[in-house]
């Protein structure tokens, strides 16, 4: 069983990261700015999703398939601190998804949405919270 | 229709001053109702159309439908043919038609006498090697019909389109402005198809000493099958068509002028009655080309008689040719959809209005046009772009550094400014953010500039007291969604993003949207 994800969006990829991806074929340096955060442990922003650390030890013991991890530059943007002045972010990693949807436990499917395994999603959310994220059963088919 | 004129006047009076966010639907939607309530005028001309009319337009109003004051005039000549058309159907409400008071009656006694004392070598005429033409014509005229039976495709094409418009981006209207040019293609082949024709019966004509009667009816015949225009589309061609209509009726007149003297008064009676008939059927009487038969000759009646059936004709538009000639030979062979291709033709008509419609939008919204008109593709991905190519307007070419960072204030601080310098009663109390959100100028470079993002019109504040967190969390997974469905979208298609987003959520915004 997969699962479509659509996580929280807490911010954006600043323009350092973009010019990264201008200059070469791939992302060399991921800056997210976070404009607001509702605490899960998951976020997105198109095309390039950041975990918290905390999860990320436990999807390393776990040894799945289909993602490698980066660095991830994350910083915060005015809004950010004007909403959420008390918050103290946690560290993030940049989780680069490399597998096949269906297949991997992280992979992409063709409508760009990020696909992981009913085992990778249970680990996910035992270590962190995913309660912004929205999550549907991965249908092959519909995916075409 | 001169109660429906009125009332459909009123309608769009009403309704144009009204907010018109979801305006390709709307306009899709009353396309189809339109044709619906055209087609019923049809099936029931006999009931109180206009109380059905003013029905129709009062459920328009109560949805919310308005036309532009310049689009009212087009779309409304439009219709009123269309409706037009449906009454002559119906006999008890033709219009009367102002007759010379001396006008000939053709009599039953008049067409006897007529047909009287023709010699016996009055006989229909053949002319050798007309096989070999008939055979060409039947070719082209195939052609033709093929030409015109694709457009009918493409208008159902099109049509199908505009019934599911909205799910396309930004309403829809880059995507069928490009059917429509693909029906407008459609036509021009067909178009040229009809000239094609008409050049090969001048060639006939000029290479006979009369037109053939097995050739000049199959002429005839097409003509009635394939009108010069489907459905008032328009075409680059049409000014060529006319000119080789010219060409062929001078000839055509050369061509009379050689027929024996004894021949012409005897066919060209037959044919001079007919044409009456054909007219009078068509509007209710042209009698007083009967006057004319007595007074001028019969040839010169008989084509004044033609001129007139075809102007006739004319003034009733090619609606009614299509709606009478093309559909019934079109869907019974071929089972197009009509009411796809009514759609598909309202479209046609009605895209330019779609686009002003568009731009007046996005003037309330406080953009400006897009300099390549329709929204143009602007092709970069944000996977391959090279720097150098990033920009498809010189006055974006330089990239804009832009950050929200702490590190980089100063931008950020300037669209507050902006933002409470306009609203210096909110300040404090609401945040401040952009409707088209920065990461726009890096993700789909070239579409808008830096102070366009940072102008008033870009602004949107949420009250802090209505968690602000929550709603613009919404917002940001609105765009990035947005982000993975459109990696190219152009700038129309951001701007109606906003324009949905607003619509959405602006009512929890102050000030509101």
């Amino acid at each position: 069983m997969y699962y479509n994800l659509e996580p929280e969006v807490a911010g954006h990829l600043s323009g350092e990261s973009i010019r990264a991806l201008s200059n070469g074929s791939h992302l060399v340096e991921l800056h997210y700015v976070m404009d607001g955060w509702l605490g899960d442990d998951l976020i997105e922003s198109f095309p390039c999703f950041i975990l918290s650390n905390r999860v990320r030890v436990e999807l390393d013991r776990a040894n799945f398939s289909g993602y490698e991890f980066g660095d991830a530059r994350v910083t915060t943007s005015e809004l950010f601190q004007e909403l959420h002045s008390e918050v103290e972010l946690p560290a993030f990693s940049w989780l680069k998804v490399t597998g096949q949807p269906g297949i991997d436990d992280f992979g992409i499917a063709k409508d760009r949405r990020i696909v992981v395994s009913e085992r990778a999603l249970a680990v996910i959310r035992e270590a962190g919270q995913l309660s912004d994220c929205l999550i549907e059963p991965y249908d092959e088919k519909e995916q075409g | 229709m001169d109660r429906a004129y009125p009332a459909l006047r009123q309608m769009f009076t009403d309704i144009r001053n009204l907010w018109f966010e979801k305006m390709g639907r709307e306009l899709r939607d009353f396309s189809i109702e339109l044709s619906d309530f055209l087609y019923g005028l049809r099936n029931h001309p006999t009931e109180k159309w206009h109380e059905r009319f003013h029905a129709f337009a009062a459920g328009q109003r109560f949805q919310g439908r308005y036309m532009t004051p310049e689009s009212e005039e087009s779309l409304l000549a439009y219709i009123s043919r269309w409706a037009a058309l449906e009454m002559t159907d119906n006999a008890a409400e033709m219009p009367e038609i102002e007759l010379d008071p001396n006008a000939f009656e053709v009599t039953e006694a008049d067409r006897a006498r007529a047909r009287e004392g023709l010699p016996w070598w009055y006989a229909k005429p053949f002319e050798l090697g007309d096989g070999w033409w008939e055979e060409k014509f039947e070719e082209l005229a195939k052609v033709a019909g093929d030409k015109m039976l694709a457009t009918c495709r493409e208008l159902q094409m099109l049509g199908s389109l505009a019934r599911n418009v909205d799910q396309l981006p930004d309403d829809g209207i880059d995507v069928l402005q490009q059917h429509v040019d693909r029906v407008n293609a459609a036509h021009d082949e067909y178009v040229q198809a009809l000239i094609d024709i008409d050049r090969w019966y001048l060639s006939y004509i000029k290479s006979h000493v009369w037109v053939g009667w097995l050739v000049g009816n199959q002429i005839e015949k097409l003509a009635g099958k394939l009108p010069p225009r489907l459905f008032d589309l328009p075409s680059s061609k049409l000014p060529t068509l006319a000119r080789a209509r010219a060409e062929l009726d001078h000839a055509l007149g050369n061509v009379v002028k050689r027929v024996d003297t004894a021949y012409t008064v005897a066919v060209w009676t037959d044919r001079a009655i007919t044409a009456i008939e054909i007219a009078t059927g068509i509007i209710g009487g042209i009698k007083v080309i009967a006057k004319e038969v007595a007074e001028k000759g019969i040839v010169i009646a008989a084509k004044l008689a033609a001129k007139r059936a075809a102007k006739q004709v004319a003034i009733q538009g090619a609606a009614y040719i299509a709606a009478n000639y093309v559909m019934p030979q079109v869907v019974a062979t071929t089972g197009v959809r009509v009411d796809l291709v009514l759609s598909g033709v309202m479209v046609v008509h009605g895209i330019g209005e779609l686009k002003k419609l568009r731009s007046a939008r996005n003037q309330r919204l406080g953009f400006a046009e897009t300099p390549t008109g329709s929204g143009g593709s602007i092709p970069e991905k944000k996977s391959d772009l090279a720097p150098e190519a990033k920009s498809p307007t010189p006055k974006a070419a330089e990239p804009t550094p832009i950050s929200i960072t702490p590190g980089s204030p100063a931008v950020s601080n300037n669209y507050r400014r902006v933002f409470f310098d306009a609203h210096p009663d909110l300040k404090g109390k609401v945040v401040v953010h952009h409707a088209i959100e920065q990461n726009v100028l890096d993700n789909y470079p070239g579409r808008f500039t830096a102070d366009e993002l940072h102008s008033l019109a870009n602004l949107r504040g949420i009250p802090k007291s209505n968690n602000p967190k929550l709603h613009l969390s919404r917002i940001r997974r609105e765009w990035n969604a947005f982000y993975r469905a459109f990696p190219n979208a152009t700038r129309d298609e951001i701007i109606a993003k906003v324009a949905e987003i607003d619509r959405r959520f602006g009512s929890q915004f102050n000030p509101q949207r």
